[in-house]
């Protein structure tokens, strides 16, 4: 045997030693741990590093997108809700202060025929909606005329439609007299579907661009006071015997999603 | 003929229904009246064979319309009916080979479409039936210029569709 063989063998009769007499007073599993740890720490820092660990790395990005989605989609219904609240508490606040009875519905869809435009509410005769009644929005601005009711459903003829037709006054923003001073009454009529307007207005009536439109209560279904619009401008043409009233709406209808049916102190 | 009878019957009421759903609730496809194109599309290619089946499918279109529409009971089979007459007695008249006279076809067939639908609601709410009475302004004059503009399109594009499809088969 040469020397050196000699040498391996007692170093290795040495490392057998220690070991036994690590693993007898329990050094070896701590060891084991450390090396545990520190290849966790430094497979951690290269999988980190580099694209050994893609899989796992790919599948957690699914599963956060996933998360992501979820909470995008629980926020939006959220916002939702919080939309729906602030509507419905002035609607509340509305009803509250005129003591008068609302029935608030979604709007669910639209509806087109003959040239008529009707928008389709989810509710119907038997929560107590009957034609002609006043739908306004969650500041009380006219929306228009229940035209059509199912048992289910209503079909609101909007305030632009031009078969609408709502009896309505003409009143001062601002003037000596007051606030709200009424200075003629007409018929507002939808136009072009986008506006109103309000024929056979007498000359000598001095309206300005501002002033405000309200329905005049002459309709046994709708109360007065509910504002329809502001006047835009008055047209006056050479010859004519009467002068012609544009309204601008108040409300976008492409926004309202939630109305409420005015229900008349007078009806069934 | 029988299964083919079935098939026209049941395509008209999902027409209806995409027509009354999908198609009224949107900006400018609202004016699309795809019943009154089915009608004149089958009447372009069918009139020599089977007048009377048209007729009867004419009255069958009135009717699905009715069910799911807004007038009265009556209105659309009435005015259905009539133009199922008026298209009959117009393809008796013109050569509805040439692509130009299928064009004629068209715009005649949408205005006599909306005369009687303008002269049936007018009748309906003077008997108090209907208390829809149709504005009868320049917008709505307007609305039927465009519906009429869409329509005969729809009708013309489906012609050149279906001969070309007759041709290679």
């Amino acid at each position: 045997m040469s020397k050196s063989n000699l040498k391996i063998i007692i170093f290795l009769i040495a490392v057998f030693i220690l070991l036994i007499f690590f693993h007898l007073i329990n050094l070896d599993q701590k060891i084991i741990y450390e090396f545990y740890q520190l290849g966790f720490r430094f497979g951690s820092k290269i999988g980190n590093l580099s694209v050994f660990n893609f899989k796992n790395y790919q599948q957690e990005n699914l599963f956060l997108n996933q998360q992501l989605k979820k909470l995008l989609a629980e926020n939006i219904q959220l916002k939702i809700f919080a939309e729906e609240n602030r509507v419905l508490k002035k609607y509340l606040n509305f009803s509250g202060k005129n003591k008068e009875r609302l029935v608030i519905a979604n709007i669910i869809g639209k509806r087109s025929e003959m040239g008529f435009n009707w928008f389709i509410l989810d509710q119907g005769s038997q929560d107590g909606i009957r034609p002609s009644l006043a739908v306004i929005d969650e500041n009380g601005f006219l929306l228009g005329k229940i035209s059509r009711v199912t048992e289910n459903f209503s079909y609101l003829l909007p305030l632009f439609d031009s078969h609408s037709l709502i009896a309505a006054d003409i009143v001062k923003s601002t003037d000596d007299k007051g606030v709200g001073s009424r200075l003629t009454s007409g018929l507002v009529q939808g136009k072009h579907g986008l506006s109103m307007e309000m024929n056979y207005i007498p000359l000598d009536k001095s309206i300005e661009s501002g002033d405000f439109v309200i329905t005049s209560g002459l309709e046994s279904e709708i109360r007065r006071g509910l504002i329809i619009g502001q006047i835009e401008e008055a047209i006056k043409e050479p010859g004519a015997l009467f002068q012609k009233i544009t309204i601008k709406p108040l409300i976008n209808f492409d926004t309202v999603r939630i109305v409420g049916v005015l229900m008349s102190p007078y009806g069934q | 003929m029988g299964s083919k009878f079935i098939f026209l019957i049941i395509l008209i009421f999902i027409l209806t229904l995409i027509q009354v759903f999908f198609l009224s609730a949107l900006p400018i496809l609202k004016e699309i009246n795809l019943i009154l194109c089915l009608i004149a599309t089958l009447f372009i290619f069918s009139y020599k064979k089977r007048p009377i089946y048209l007729l009867v499918l004419s009255l069958i279109a009135g009717l699905i319309l009715d069910l799911f529409s807004l007038f009265p009971f009556g209105f659309f089979i009435l005015v259905f009916l009539l133009l199922g007459f008026f298209l009959f007695w117009l393809s008796k008249q013109i050569q509805l080979e040439k692509f130009l006279l299928v064009v004629f076809f068209g715009i005649l067939a949408n205005l006599v479409y909306y005369f009687f639908s303008i002269i049936f609601n007018q009748i309906f709410y003077l008997i108090k039936i209907s208390d829809l009475l149709i504005n009868l302004n320049y917008f709505y004059f307007s609305q039927i210029i465009q519906s009429l503009i869409i329509n005969t399109l729809i009708i013309s594009l489906s012609f050149l569709i279906l001969r070309q499809f007759k041709i290679s088969h």
